[in-house]
């Protein structure tokens, strides 16, 4: 089972992570969701973020743009950072859970090519089921 | 007619186009639902994203600000037609760089009046930021701004203690920004990558601190279900900072001597040692050397943490930092409160560096903080000031007048010119340009005391 953390902000990945409030914890395995819940940052500091992160036990975080500095800082506490996705909650949601999020159709503009590196996966299918479902 | 008014739309629609591409500062609009309709040349370079790639994108993905999800300038302006100019912040790169910047919005309306949308501008503070960081290049070591004397020996020798693996002791009184320095030694020293790990000695109780410093395993107690990690363990190759040292029981006392001696620990209920590679930096107001005289705190705990000392300094003994600190907190409430305050008012300076400052470096940010709330714009005067600094040396009862103002003001510019020169009267009273026997009477009149030691006498503590 792996434990996912998605920055949330109106429904949406939450635009910047260093100043997000809300999270929306997910516990998935093989491919589906087990259980999920909210949390709340009580904190911008990046050392007291990664400390709660670490404390709710999450293995990886799906956020929107991130500094560098809370990047490392997150990394060093052993989170995998899935970082500068853009897109609603159960898209994001649903494109992770079937390890999509390194195609790029769900990254923040001017960052299409991953600056960091993430999952792989040919989610190419799964990009054009969604386009159709929306045309 | 029609084709002449086409004609002219045509004309303004190019020049304004050509107006947005060659100006430097970025500048987008969006449509009603927040998406991206149009994107400069400058939004371009600022942001890194190209224009194809932004428009039809929602703003906040694109312009990735801190103040996007809590604080939208342009949301505001659309809600209440105002418009926002200067308000300042940062963007995120597609690299993770901070562009720290500052913004204006206004409202877009269609020939009929009717609001289509809205226009935010941006500027690129990176230049500037840099200019001032180099400026200051000379006074900052980490987070910690100064320009006085004290602090500059402290920062000749942080690098130093901050590169050895030696426990670091922090002395001085409260609010000196002792876990500042602490953050700040961490922060340069090989376990930057680690974590710093906080813990106040002083704000738990004995039991809970064990807990809460060694982690405890699971059925250790009733209520401890499954395994919880200690702050030590938190702290792996990172650092544990401990403050308020003086106040820890002397039970524990034995165990953090045990820790620190032999760098491993066991968790309550625990039976196997677990190794400790955390940097251990303690702090306390407390004079640790006269609590061992008096058994309250062990001898051996204070040779073993009393490696490497280093003593903050309190603010009045650093008033020249007054100015700096104030400039320092003014930028810091301007971005967290997006304020726009653009600084302090002389006379209000001049109260601050007469005031003694019991509280230190935090008493001052909180000055600042609450001139804040009752001045989030313009520049904080006097009467921003709380009256513990106003009515500073004159607690009676009576009403204060202008004549009382002034009195204050004279009796803190002196002192602020003696303490600057050493308390050698002469050259206080050139500084002030007075006469000494000006400088003289007033000491007598204000009744103002005077150190033992001067830069003159040995032997005089008041003029008489």
């Amino acid at each position: 089972m792996t434990r996912i953390a998605f920055s949330l902000w109106n429904e949406r990945i939450a635009p910047v992570f260093d100043v997000a409030r809300n999270l929306w914890i997910v516990d998935a395995s093989e491919g589906q969701i087990v259980g999920q819940t909210g949390r709340r940052f009580a904190s911008d500091d990046p050392h007291e973020r990664a400390m709660r992160l670490t404390t709710l036990q999450i293995e990886q975080l799906v956020c929107g743009a991130i500094t560098r500095s809370t990047y490392e800082v997150l990394v060093s506490h052993g989170i995998k950072v899935v970082s500068f996705v853009a897109g609603d909650l159960s898209q994001v949601l649903n494109a992770c859970l079937r390890n999509c999020l390194g195609d790029g159709h769900l990254s923040m503009p001017g960052c299409g090519n991953g600056r960091r590196k993430r999952s792989q996966g040919n989610c190419r299918r799964l990009h054009l089921q969604e386009q159709q479902i929306k045309d | 007619m029609s084709r002449i008014k086409k004609y002219d739309s045509k004309i303004v629609k190019t020049s304004t186009d050509a107006i947005l591409e060659s100006i430097s500062d970025g500048v987008f609009t969006v449509d009603s639902d927040w998406r991206i309709t149009s994107f400069n040349r400058a939004a371009e370079e600022i942001t890194g994203i190209p224009r194809r790639d932004a428009i039809g994108r929602l703003c906040s993905d694109v312009f990735r600000s801190n103040m996007c999800e809590k604080d939208c300038a342009l949301r505001k302006t659309l809600k209440n037609g105002k418009p926002v100019i200067g308000r300042s912040g940062y963007i995120i790169d597609g690299d993770g760089n901070k562009i720290p910047i500052s913004l204006s919005t206004a409202v877009l309306k269609d020939n009929t009046g009717i609001i289509v949308g809205g226009a935010e501008t941006f500027r690129d503070l990176s230049e500037i930021e840099t200019l001032r960081h180099e400026l200051e290049g000379r006074v900052r070591v980490g987070d910690i701004v100064s320009r006085s004397p004290l602090m500059e020996r402290l920062f000749e020798v942080i690098p130093a203690i901050a590169a050895s693996p030696s426990t670091v002791l922090l002395t001085g009184e409260t609010g000196t920004g002792k876990e500042m320095m602490a953050r700040t030694i961490h922060s340069l020293s090989r376990n930057s990558k680690g974590s710093f790990v906080a813990i106040n000695c002083g704000a738990l109780p004995d039991t809970l601190l064990e807990s809460e410093l060694f982690g405890y395993k699971a059925g250790a107690f009733t209520g401890a279900t499954r395994d919880k990690p200690g702050r030590f363990a938190l702290a792996k190759g990172g650092t544990l900072f401990l403050d308020e040292i003086g106040e820890i029981s002397p039970a524990l006392q034995v165990r953090l001597l045990r820790v620190l001696q032999e760098r491993s620990f066991e968790p309550l209920g625990g039976t196997v040692s677990i190794h400790t590679d955390a940097r251990i930096i303690v702090a306390t107001n407390r004079d640790l050397a006269e609590l061992t005289k008096t058994g309250i705190f062990r001898e051996d705990l204070y040779y073993r943490i009393n490696v490497v000392r280093l003593e903050l300094p309190p603010l009045r003994r650093r008033k020249e930092d007054i100015p700096l600190l104030v400039e320092q907190f003014v930028l810091k409430f301007n971005r967290l409160h997006h304020a726009t305050v653009q600084g302090i008012a002389p006379e209000a300076l001049s109260l601050l560096m007469g005031y003694d400052w019991p509280g230190n470096v935090r008493e001052l940010e909180n000055f600042i903080e609450r001139a804040f709330i009752l001045c989030p714009d313009g520049t904080i005067q006097i009467s921003h000031l709380p009256d513990e600094i106003t009515f500073h040396g004159n607690r009676s009862n009576t009403k204060s007048s202008l004549h009382d103002s002034r009195s204050q003001l004279e009796i803190q510019e002196i002192k602020l010119a003696l303490e600057k020169n050493g308390m050698n009267r002469l050259a206080a009273a050139r500084e002030l340009d007075m006469h000494k026997t000006t400088l003289f009477r007033k000491i007598r009149q204000y009744g103002i005391e005077l150190p033992e030691k001067d830069g003159r006498s040995r032997n005089r503590n008041k003029v008489s």
